[in-house]
């Protein structure tokens, strides 16, 4: 039986603890040579059950640029779909690609107003007609525009591997190859993945770079590194036994 | 055709004779505009328009092939600026339905959004119209269940799904044209060649890629012809028979 908090905890903790579905999570970003990858974990929690194996935290804003979210998972995925709707009216209005800028503007506007009880905390990156961005957001409206970022209760697994990184790799450092900064998004999350609770599962990627031309992709690479496969998995489904008839009972009106 | 003013020339009032002036004035509004051309096959919408222009130094004017999602786009013709509201509406619309339903809109749900803002001359609301939409527009999409289709909307707030449809200026020859030469199994090579040959026909200036656009609507999405695809298509228009 899970865990039951005592009525004690349950009064103390009305306002704070939250026992709906909430991403404990790894969530990173760096910015590398001509753009931006994001990485995230796929364990989503309640408490101390995992909820979801394999959820998504990279959220879609506009085509050029997404969005990781930590923290209440229903806040996350509505947060960030709604300045998306707003994002495409606004790029109607403008005839124009949307910049990282905007959709930082209209993610913290959103989040200030609800003065932090919108529970979350994003890792916004994106490439627009100005270059490469990476913001995190904090629930209360606050933002951080940095090289490299990580968010939730991975973050300090991840950042360590960002700002430092181990005795066979580096940390981040200006101007990687896209796929070297790949590389260091996916250590940096399973740092989060293996020594934290709330992180696990497997990695999910997004590349979002600009070509000579100036063209923008986003690469969105969902499962990229599968860190937590099913090892022990029955091939055939439980055969139940065969019902054995031990003995017929003539009297059937009871 | 309306020579004495009346006393029931108001938007929201009906003359004895059962008919909302209003209204029809507004119709005849529309066919002042340039002329749109909108065909509707079995595997895409083939929408040309023609675009007048009044002065070389005019720089540029107003766009009458506006998108409203990915699979739906806007033709116009009339009053075009009387369009700007019902298309914010439609996009603000077609957003909403796609973050509550996480779906695209369906055409006809759209269409007949659009059509209710034309009849806001009652009391109570808050953005009673001092006078209909001077417009008509061309909806078309590519809906999620019945594929390519194609709307025509009015002054008076009607809708209908149409084959085949033109509107502005030359709208009744195109019309009439278009019922000549419509088959349901038309390809969109034979649906490009048509639309843009009607407008040929109706048009009074000589029809150039500068003065005509087309725009094709498919499950590929939206794609606008660019000059050298106006070019060929031009091109493989039949030379005018000599009389």
């Amino acid at each position: 039986m899970p865990k039951q908090d005592t009525p004690q905890q349950v009064l103390a903790g009305l306002t704070s603890k939250n026992q709906f579905t909430k991403t404990g999570t790894t969530i990173c970003g760096v910015i590398c040579k001509n753009g931006v990858v994001l990485g995230a974990d796929t364990r989503s929690t309640a408490g101390d059950i995992v909820m979801d194996k394999n959820c998504e935290k990279i959220h879609y804003i506009a085509p050029n640029i997404y969005c990781c979210g930590a923290g209440t998972a229903a806040d996350t995925e509505y947060t960030t779909e709604l300045i998306s709707s707003q994002c495409k009216l606004h790029r109607y209005r403008t005839d124009r690609d949307t910049r990282v800028a905007t959709a930082k503007t209209m993610l913290t506007r959103h989040l200030f107003q609800y003065q932090g009880h919108v529970s979350a905390a994003l890792v916004l990156g994106g490439v627009d007609v100005l270059g490469p961005h990476l913001h995190t957001i904090y629930p209360h409206g606050s933002t951080d525009t940095l090289p490299f970022v990580a968010m939730g209760s991975g973050s300090l697994a991840a950042i360590s591997m960002l700002e430092q990184g181990d005795a066979d790799h580096q940390g981040w450092r200006p101007n990687m190859e896209v796929e070297e900064a790949v590389d260091l998004v996916k250590r940096a999350i399973h740092a989060g993945i293996f020594n934290d609770m709330g992180s696990g599962s497997n990695v999910d990627i997004c590349v979002i770079t600009k070509d000579e031309a100036g063209k923008i992709a986003a690469d969105y690479r969902r499962n990229t590194d599968i860190a937590n496969p099913r090892k022990y998995r029955r091939d055939v489904p439980y055969k139940l036994p065969a019902t054995r008839l031990v003995e017929v009972n003539g009297d059937m009106d009871m | 055709m309306f020579l004495t003013r009346n006393e029931h020339d108001k938007g929201n009032t009906f003359s004895p004779e059962g008919r909302i002036f209003q209204v029809e004035y507004a119709i005849e509004a529309v066919k002042l505009g340039s002329t749109v051309v909108g065909i509707q096959t079995k595997n895409a919408v083939i929408i040309a328009c023609e675009r007048r222009s009044t002065s070389p130094l005019l720089i540029s004017s107003a766009e009458k092939l506006v998108e409203v999602d990915d699979h739906v786009l806007v033709a116009m013709s009339g009053l075009t600026a009387d369009a700007r509201t019902l298309i914010e509406h439609a996009r603000a619309e077609a957003q909403n339905f796609r973050f509550n339903y996480n779906e695209p809109i369906t055409v006809g749900h759209l269409t007949q959004s659009v059509c209710d803002l034309s009849l806001r001359f009652g009391h109570d609301e808050e953005d009673i119209m001092s006078r209909p939409f001077g417009v008509a527009l061309l909806i078309g999409g590519i809906d999620p269940r019945e594929g390519p289709v194609l709307y025509h909307t009015d002054p008076s707030g009607t809708f209908a799904k149409c084959k085949g449809k033109a509107i502005g200026a030359g709208c009744d020859g195109a019309q009439q044209g278009l019922n000549r030469e419509y088959k349901d199994d038309m390809t969109v090579e034979e649906s490009e060649k048509c639309v843009v040959g009607l407008l040929k026909q109706v048009m009074e200036e000589k029809l150039t890629t500068e003065n005509v656009q087309v725009v094709r609507l498919s499950t590929d999405g939206i794609q606008h012809y660019n000059s050298e695809q106006m070019q060929g298509i031009i091109d493989s228009l039949p030379a005018p028979e000599l009389e």
